[in-house]
């Protein structure tokens, strides 16, 4: 399965792309598409690189703007959907990484961008987000077959199963933006004392970070509890909840 | 393949309970089929109770196989596949949509007409097509489609007919009528279905009504036509000066409606530096305006939540909403924002206001409270019934463009001290601050960013040397050299060079190598250097000498002189305000220019020339 890692969990990731079936497995790629898909040589050919997005597409679609950790650097993400979908990839360890806008595809007379390319447990897939998973049926062997080809999985994904993660992607959204702006910090030394903490209590809650006075071991104490997180050393329930200084965090 | 009611109670046994299915309300139907419902329910509920088909016929006096057929009809699937259940107990009720199963009516087989219409439209998929397109091209008033009515509707349709030559001994043209009552019903139930709002295709916010403090921050700007005073001394007589438009950049917290923040640009158009002036603002400690007009001052407690220092003069914001003007697609607005603010740009989609409710909101209530009370401040349109009157338009009007600030001002600030009914009786600026206190909004580092950061810009220039002119080496900017002590080095020339310079203030560049060496301080030539100008400026001076329009020896205050001779013009009187400001003019400074001079390099503040204009004491407006 393709969610499931090495220790046979279902990660939360997976969760969500195991609901849309990978086209891989459908009867139609049986078929010989009445169209080729064949991937645009751009400079970083075959490896997905960020298309560029015209300004007359910035100007007239609902674009978001921003940098993450998988990918640092800025990246522009075309809906709403998009940008909760990449917040959802930082929440999950199992990603490596993650490309908006990755490749541009060439099926016939046609230029398709798919929205993202996810490294996911060692499988690469296309990750393209639709209202109801509702894609073109003459685009969808020949995109597939040819992801295939570079050994990569072609997943449509609804944009309503992404919304209704909105508030756990919008708490990871902060994440990352707290963890980027605290780049540039070591806290290496702040996390072995939280993981201390946690094994020595059980848990550890945000208001302690509250208490803190000196403004500056605040700030570092919040990025390593956030690095701990993100790394998936230490879980906290933020899928439906609102990060807020309740937040338990447990190993 | 149907499954018969017997398979469906098996695999889903809550439907034995007659209760569980759907509710009817029998005193809507009426008395004849209530009769005959009542008694169907009745039989059903029997036969779902464990009897058998047999007994409940006896008992009912109702032949087995009614009884059979019932249940059947009960259990029959909708278009969704599930069971209709209770509504396929009233009599005569019509379960399943009736399709035509025998041929059309014609002269040699007559037959009923019943159903004929939809069964022409089912089997000529193209002249339904061709129908809906009629009456949605109707319904959303395009600039080719035909005004319709049922009568028009009907001839479109037998033309279509004859145009796929139908036989005329078939059906419609069998009918007296022709259909037309068919055609007249399916016309009005397509425009009703096509007048009906559509969903809206994408989310393009969050529908999540539990934001927080920082979540989210809408910036937009408003033109304001506010036609106001300026004073100038021009050789001891003071010119009043009419300016027209200012445009007002506001910041506003959507979850608690708190303003930020605001930026009023005196130009005719925002640019990139305004809105990162909007910025720098937002992070610096806000100050009250020290009140000049009589009968203007703050409420008590109103301010920005700035004014209160850490952490609200450090709280990074999760998303930013602007729109897609050109000013925030510019580069140096992207990198801020999601660079050194760390935050995601939205940019939203074009002609859609009601995305940023917030701000809309706020500008309304700014022209209604102070604003467009003010004379001559409507700009709604040309026809505007309380737009100034041209008698009035001879003389500068009453309100200086200070007292104009100040109004802003004050009616931003008291609005965040207001009590809102949406935010529980409290106000937007004690929510805006409690949230901030209780909830682990981001942060950022004291030390790692600043008020003055948005300003604070760097680039990579080469550096250049040209033996034949036997000057320094220099480096260009904004098409002036510069040039200084530490580009004097051979292992520079022809390397690039990094310059870190301040938008507001490009007199002075401060240079580095590429490996992070300090080169220290470049200058500008002294033609540039009499009055402290930013990016915009030097820009709009050498597009004025590009074009020739102006090109003095002194730059800086040739392009006063040009604004000067053009003062009674709108555009060039909010660019003297505007300049004044950025050239930090002070009160009481004497300002000579010399006219003539070649060398402006020579000029002498004592000089006075026979053409030279005298700037004395410009009063502050």
């Amino acid at each position: 399965m393709l969610g499931v890692n090495g220790s046979g969990a279902i990660s939360s990731y997976g969760q969500l792309i195991e609901r849309h079936t990978p086209l891989s497995s459908d009867s139609y790629l049986d078929r010989e598409p009445h169209d080729l898909a064949t991937i645009v040589k751009s400079s970083n050919y075959p490896y997905p690189s960020q298309q560029s997005t015209r300004i007359g597409l910035l100007k007239q679609a609902d674009v978001y703007l921003q940098k993450f950790i998988k990918y640092p650097h800025l990246g522009y993400y075309h809906s709403y959907a998009e940008l909760l979908h990449a917040a959802i990839l930082e929440s999950d360890p199992n990603v490596t990484k993650f490309v908006p806008q990755p490749f541009k595809f060439r099926i016939g007379k046609n230029v398709y961008i798919p929205d993202c390319y996810v490294v996911f447990l060692n499988h690469k897939l296309i990750i393209e987000l639709r209202p109801r998973s509702e894609f073109r049926s003459d685009w969808l062997s020949p995109v597939s077959k040819c992801a295939r080809k570079y050994g990569m999985e072609f997943i449509v994904i609804s944009n309503e199963d992404v919304l209704k993660m909105e508030v756990k992607a919008r708490n990871w959204l902060t994440i990352c933006q707290t963890l980027i702006h605290a780049n540039n910090f070591n806290t290496d030394q702040l996390e072995n004392e939280i993981l201390i903490d946690i094994h020595k209590n059980g848990n550890y809650i945000m208001r302690k970070i509250k208490d803190i006075e000196d403004e500056h071991e605040r700030y570092l104490t919040n990025a390593a509890l956030l690095k701990l997180l993100h790394k998936g050393e230490i879980t906290a329930n933020i899928e439906s909840n609102w990060l807020s200084y309740d937040t338990e965090f447990t190993v | 393949m149907t499954v018969s009611w017997r398979d469906q109670v098996a695999v889903n046994p809550d439907l034995l309970d007659i209760d569980n299915w759907p509710p009817l309300d029998i005193s809507a139907l009426d008395k004849e089929k209530r009769y005959g419902y009542i008694k169907n329910r009745s039989i059903v509920a029997q036969v779902l109770s464990g009897r058998s088909i047999k007994d409940v016929s006896r008992i009912n006096n109702i032949p087995p196989g009614n009884i059979s057929r019932l249940l059947n009809r009960a259990f029959c699937p909708n278009e969704n596949g599930d069971p209709i259940l209770t509504r396929a107990l009233i009599p005569g009720e019509r379960i399943r949509k009736s399709i035509r199963v025998t041929p059309l009516p014609s002269a040699i087989a007559p037959s009923g007409e019943r159903c004929s219409f939809n069964y022409i439209l089912d089997q000529n998929p193209n002249i339904r097509r061709s129908l809906d397109e009629l009456v949605s091209d109707f319904v959303a008033r395009k600039r080719t489609a035909q005004n319709l009515t049922p009568k028009t509707f009907h001839s479109a349709f037998l033309h279509l007919l004859r145009e796929a030559d139908w036989p005329s001994d078939c059906y419609p043209f069998t009918s007296s009528s022709l259909a037309y009552e068919s055609l007249r019903k399916y016309f009005h139930e397509k425009c009703a279905e096509c007048a009906l709002p559509k969903l809206p295709k994408r989310t393009v916010s969050t529908l999540k009504s539990d934001l927080r403090a920082g979540e989210e921050l809408q910036i937009d700007e408003q033109l304001t036509d506010s036609e106001s005073t300026i004073y100038i001394d021009l050789n001891d007589d003071f010119v009043p000066l009419r300016v027209s438009r200012i445009q007002l950049i506001l910041a506003t917290d959507v979850a608690t409606q708190c303003y930020l923040g605001y930026h009023l640009c005196i130009s005719g158009n925002v640019n990139q530096f305004d809105i990162l002036s909007l910025f720098s603002s937002l992070y610096r400690k806000w100050q009250p305006m020290d009140l000049i007009t009589p009968g203007l001052k703050y409420s008590p407690g109103s301010c920005f939540p700035s004014h209160f220092g850490e952490p609200f003069t450090c709280l990074g914001h999760n998303i930013i909403r602007m729109d897609n003007a050109m000013s925030h697609l510019a580069h140096t607005v992207r990198h801020h924002v999601c660079h050194n603010l760390g935050s995601t740009l939205s940019l939203g989609i074009p002609a859609q206001p009601k995305t940023r409710p917030i701000i809309e909101e706020a500008f309304n209530i700014l022209n209604k409270r102070g604003v467009h009370r003010l004379p001559s401040t409507t700009g709604s349109s040309v026809a505007s019934p309380i737009r100034e009157p041209k008698k009035n338009t001879k003389k500068p009007p009453v309100v200086s463009l200070r007292s104009l600030e100040e109004c802003i001002s004050i009616i931003l600030t008291e609005r965040n001290i207001t009590p809102i009914a949406s935010l529980g009786g409290n106000s937007p600026l004690s929510t805006f601050t409690n949230q901030v206190e209780n909830t682990p909004v981001r942060l950022f580092h004291p030390y790692s960013y600043s008020a003055e950061d948005p300003f604070i810009h760097c680039k990579e220039v080469p550096v250049k040397f040209l033996p034949e002119e036997k000057r320094n080496p220099f480096v260009n900017f904004e098409h002036v050299r510069y040039s200084g002590n530490g580009l004097c080095e051979k292992s520079l020339i022809g390397k690039k060079v990094t310059v870190r310079y301040d938008t507001r203030d490009i007199r002075t560049l401060h240079a580095f190598s590429l490996d992070g060496d300090d080169l220290g301080t470049i200058s500008a030539p002294r033609t540039w250097q009499r009055f402290k100008h930013g990016v915009a400026t030097r820009r709009l001076i050498m597009k004025l000498n590009k074009n020739h329009i102006q090109n003095r020896p002194d730059p800086l205050t040739g392009y006063f002189i040009y604004l000067l001779e053009n003062k009674n013009k709108r555009r060039p009187a909010l660019e003297i305000a505007r300049i004044y400001r950025e050239f930090n003019i002070k009160n009481g400074i004497d300002l000579s220019i010399h006219e003539n001079q070649r060398n402006a390099e020579d000029v002498s503040e004592h000089d006075i020339g026979d053409n030279a204009w005298n700037f004395r004491k410009f009063r502050r407006f």
